[in-house]
C-alpha cells in the first residue's frame, strides 16, 4: 500500500502541467463556493447584530422590510415622517418604556445623519444587549454638538473639537452644504460593527436649526439665518423619521403594535425587528440560493474537469498501467490507484482554496467594511462549511471511482499491446 | 468497447451533476404549511419517556376557569341590539378591553408544562434565537386583534435555537411562571425558562 501510494504521487509529478492547472480550478471553485457562503452568514449575522432590546420600530406606513432597512441600517429612503405630537402620544404610552426618535435625510461625506436625543446614548443596544460606549468624549449638549461612530472618525480622521459641515440630502460629496451652520464633534462612539460605526448624530433641534431657512425646498439667495440667531427661534421638532419603542413587558408588544398600527391621527406601522429582518431573509434568500447553486455548479464543473483530466491521462497511461500489472499489482491496486489520485487533488485543491479565501478575506477586510459595511470576520473555516467542504469531499470521492472504474477494466494484454 | 466505457463515466458524471444540486444544495424552503390563523393540532394525552415530567397542556388551560369577558353584558340582550346602537359599541369596546386585561392563571404559576405554539423572535444573535413569543396561531392577523396576554408566552430558551425562524411550529418545555396584572410590569403574562424547545411534528405522541 505504502509503494503504491508512492508510485501515485511520483505519477501524479510526471503530470504536474494538467494536474496542477486542474488543481487550481479545483481551488478556485471550492473558494468561490465557501466564499458566498461566508459573505451571506456574515452579513446575516452583522444585519441581525445591528439592533437588540428594541421591541418595535414605528415610522410612516410602508413596507415593513423598508421600515427596518431605513430606520435601523440607514439604507434607502424614507417614505414619509411623522408628526411630533404622535411621537409624544407613543412616548406618552404606559406600555412605553423608553422611545429612540431619529430623523434621517441628511449627510456628511456620504455617511448618514442621524437626528436623535440622548436616549439614544442611553438605550440604543446591539449584539447581545451591549449598551453604546464613548471611546472619546461624550454625549452631545449643545445645538451644534455632534457625536460620530468609529468608522467616521476613522475613515475622515476627525478628532473631539473638529468643526465639520453637513450636507442636505444623500449626495457623496453634497454640492449643497449646511456651511453657515458648522456642527462640534463632541464625542466619538466605540467601534460596534453595526451602521452605528457609520452614523453622525446631532440633536433633533440641530436638524431643525439647519433646515430653518430651507423652507421652500432649496436654498433661498440672499435670505439666511445665521448660526448665533437661530437660538431665537422654536426648534421643537416638527416631525420625525421613526421610532424606536422598548416595551415595559414584551409580551404586550402585539397589543402596542396594534395600537401604532390603529392610531387614528396618521397612518403608522409597527414592526417586531426579529420578524421583519426574516421577511428580508425570505426575500433576499431566493437570490442567495440562487448564488450558492451557481457557486455549487462550479465547483461540479471543477469535479468533472478534473475527472475528464484524469480519463484522458488513462490513454497515454495504457503501458504504465499495463507494466504495474505485469510486476504484480492486481486490478484492485490499480483501482485504488486511480482514485487515490482524484481524491489526493480535491483534498489539496480544497485547502489552497480555503487557504487563499482567508488569505483573500484577510486582506479584503477593510476595503468590504469601507465600501459596503459589511463585517466579514477572516476565518480560516468554521463548522457550518464543514458540511459544504464534506459534501465536496464526498462527490469528488465519487467522482474519482469513474476514472478507476475504467482502469480496472483495462485488461493486461490491452496495454502491453501495441496498436497501430 | 473503448464507447462503452467511455459511456459509463459520462454518465456516471452526469448523474453527479444531477443528483448534486437537489442532495448537496437542497436548503431548506420558506414556505410553511400553515395558512394565517391555523392552530396546532394537540391530543390530550401523556407522552412516555423524558417528556413525562411535564404536563401537555393546551392553549385553553392558560385561561382561568370561570373568567368570561362576556360577564360585564348578561343583562345585555346582544341579539335584539342594532350595530349602530350606542350601546353595543359600548359593549363591544367593553369586551376589547377585558380581553387586554385578561387574567392569568394563578394555578399555572410554578406548573411544569409542555405546549406547542408558533415562535415570534425577539432577539437574534448570530442566527441563534435567545428570547421569543410563543403565540397559539399561525400568522399575524390584521382582522382581529392580537391574542390576549393570557395566551402569549414569553419564553427564554436555556439553550439558544438554532435553524429556526419566525412562525416555526415547536413544543416547548418549562417551568411556567405567571406574573398578575398587578405588577410593575404592567399587563399580566407568563414566562417560562424553556428547558426544551423541539420542532413540532404532527404526528407526535
Amino acid at each position: 500500500m505504502k509503494y503504491l501510494l508512492a508510485l501515485a504521487v511520483r505519477s501524479a509529478w510526471n503530470r504536474k502541467l494538467t494536474l496542477g492547472l486542474t488543481l487550481m480550478s479545483i481551488a478556485l471553485s471550492v473558494a468561490l463556493l465557501i466564499g458566498v457562503e461566508r459573505v451571506r452568514q456574515d452579513a446575516q449575522d452583522s444585519f441581525s447584530q445591528s439592533v437588540s432590546g428594541t421591541d418595535l420600530v414605528v415610522g410612516a406606513r410602508t413596507s415593513p422590510v423598508q421600515l427596518m432597512l431605513y430606520a435601523v441600517f440607514h439604507i434607502g429612503d424614507a417614505t414619509n415622517n411623522i408628526h411630533w405630537q404622535t411621537y409624544k402620544d407613543i412616548a406618552a404610552n404606559p406600555a412605553v418604556a423608553w422611545t429612540i426618535p431619529v430623523s434621517m435625510g441628511d449627510s456628511h461625506h456620504g455617511f448618514p445623519v442621524v437626528g436623535t436625543t440622548t436616549d439614544y446614548f442611553e438605550h440604543f443596544h446591539y449584539g447581545e444587549s451591549q449598551p453604546l460606549t464613548f471611546s472619546d468624549g461624550k454625549p452631545f449638549s449643545g445645538l451644534f454638538d455632534a457625536v460620530i461612530g468609529a468608522e467616521v472618525a476613522q475613515q475622515l480622521g476627525y478628532h473631539l473639537g473638529d468643526r465639520i459641515t453637513l450636507s442636505h440630502g444623500m449626495g457623496g460629496i453634497g454640492l449643497t452644504e449646511h456651511a453657515d451652520k458648522p456642527f462640534t464633534v463632541v464625542g466619538i462612539l466605540a467601534r460596534t460593527g453595526t451602521p452605528v460605526d457609520r452614523t453622525v448624530h446631532v440633536s433633533l433641534e440641530a436638524i431643525e436649526a439647519i433646515h430653518l431657512d430651507w423652507q421652500g425646498g432649496a436654498k433661498i439667495p440672499g435670505f439666511s439665518i445665521p448660526a448665533e440667531y437661530v437660538g431665537k427661534f422654536d426648534l421643537t421638532p416638527k416631525e420625525v423619521t421613526a421610532i424606536l419603542v422598548g416595551l415595559q413587558s414584551r409580551a404586550g408588544v402585539f397589543r402596542m403594535q396594534r395600537y401604532v398600527n390603529e392610531y387614528h391621527a396618521e397612518p403608522l406601522l409597527a414592526v417586531l425587528p426579529g420578524v421583519a429582518l426574516d421577511q428580508l431573509w425570505q426575500v433576499v434568500g431566493v437570490a442567495e440560493r440562487a448564488l450558492l447553486a451557481v457557486s455549487g455548479m462550479v465547483v461540479v464543473v471543477g469535479l468533472c474537469g478534473l475527472v475528464a483530466v484524469i480519463l484522458a491521462s488513462l490513454n497515454e497511461r495504457r503501458r504504465e498501467l499495463a507494466i504495474l500489472r505485469s510486476v504484480g499489482a492486481r486490478p484492485m491496486d490499480v483501482f485504488l490507484l486511480l482514485s487515490a489520485e482524484g481524491l489526493f487533488i480535491t483534498l489539496s485543491g480544497t485547502l489552497i482554496g480555503m487557504a487563499l479565501l482567508t488569505a483573500l478575506t484577510a486582506s479584503l477586510v477593510p476595503l468590504i467594511q469601507s465600501h459596503y459595511g459589511l463585517t466579514i470576520i477572516p476565518r480560516f473555516i468554521s463548522y457550518d462549511e464543514l458540511g459544504l467542504l464534506g459534501i465536496v469531499m464526498g462527490v469528488s470521492l465519487l467522482a474519482s471511482l469513474a476514472p478507476g472504474y475504467s482502469a480496472y477494466k483495462l485488461s493486461l494484454s490491452d496495454g502491453l499491446t501495441p496498436r497501430i | 468497447m473503448q464507447s462503452k466505457r467511455a459511456f459509463y463515466s459520462i454518465g456516471l458524471m452526469l448523474l453527479l451533476i444531477v443528483v448534486q444540486p437537489t442532495t448537496a444544495f437542497s436548503v431548506p424552503t420558506i414556505v410553511s404549511d400553515y395558512k394565517v390563523g391555523d392552530r396546532l393540532q394537540q391530543q390530550q394525552q401523556h407522552s412516555s419517556g423524558a417528556k413525562s415530567t411535564f404536563k401537555q397542556v393546551t392553549w385553553d388551560d392558560l385561561v382561568p376557569k370561570g373568567w368570561d369577558p362576556m360577564k360585564g353584558f348578561k343583562k345585555l340582550n346582544l341579539s335584539k341590539l342594532k350595530d349602530s346602537d350606542p350601546r353595543a359599541q359600548e359593549a363591544l369596546q367593553q369586551m376589547r378591553e377585558a380581553w387586554n386585561n385578561a387574567p392569568v392563571e394563578p394555578k399555572m404559576d410554578g406548573a411544569r408544562i409542555r405546549i406547542p405554539g408558533f415562535i415570534v423572535p425577539l432577539e437574534v444573535v448570530r442566527h441563534q434565537i435567545t428570547e421569543f413569543l410563543l403565540v397559539p396561531y399561525f400568522g399575524g392577523c390584521i382582522h382581529v386583534p392580537p391574542p390576549p396576554s393570557n395566551q402569549i408566552i414569553h419564553v427564554f430558551p436555556m439553550k439558544p435555537l438554532t435553524d429556526m425562524q419566525s412562525m416555526d411550529a415547536v413544543w416547548i418545555s418549562g417551568k411556567l411562571e405567571t406574573y398578575p396584572s398587578d405588577t410593575s410590569m404592567g399587563s399580566a403574562s407568563y414566562r417560562m425558562k424553556a428547558e426544551v424547545v423541539e420542532p413540532y411534528k404532527p404526528d407526535e405522541n
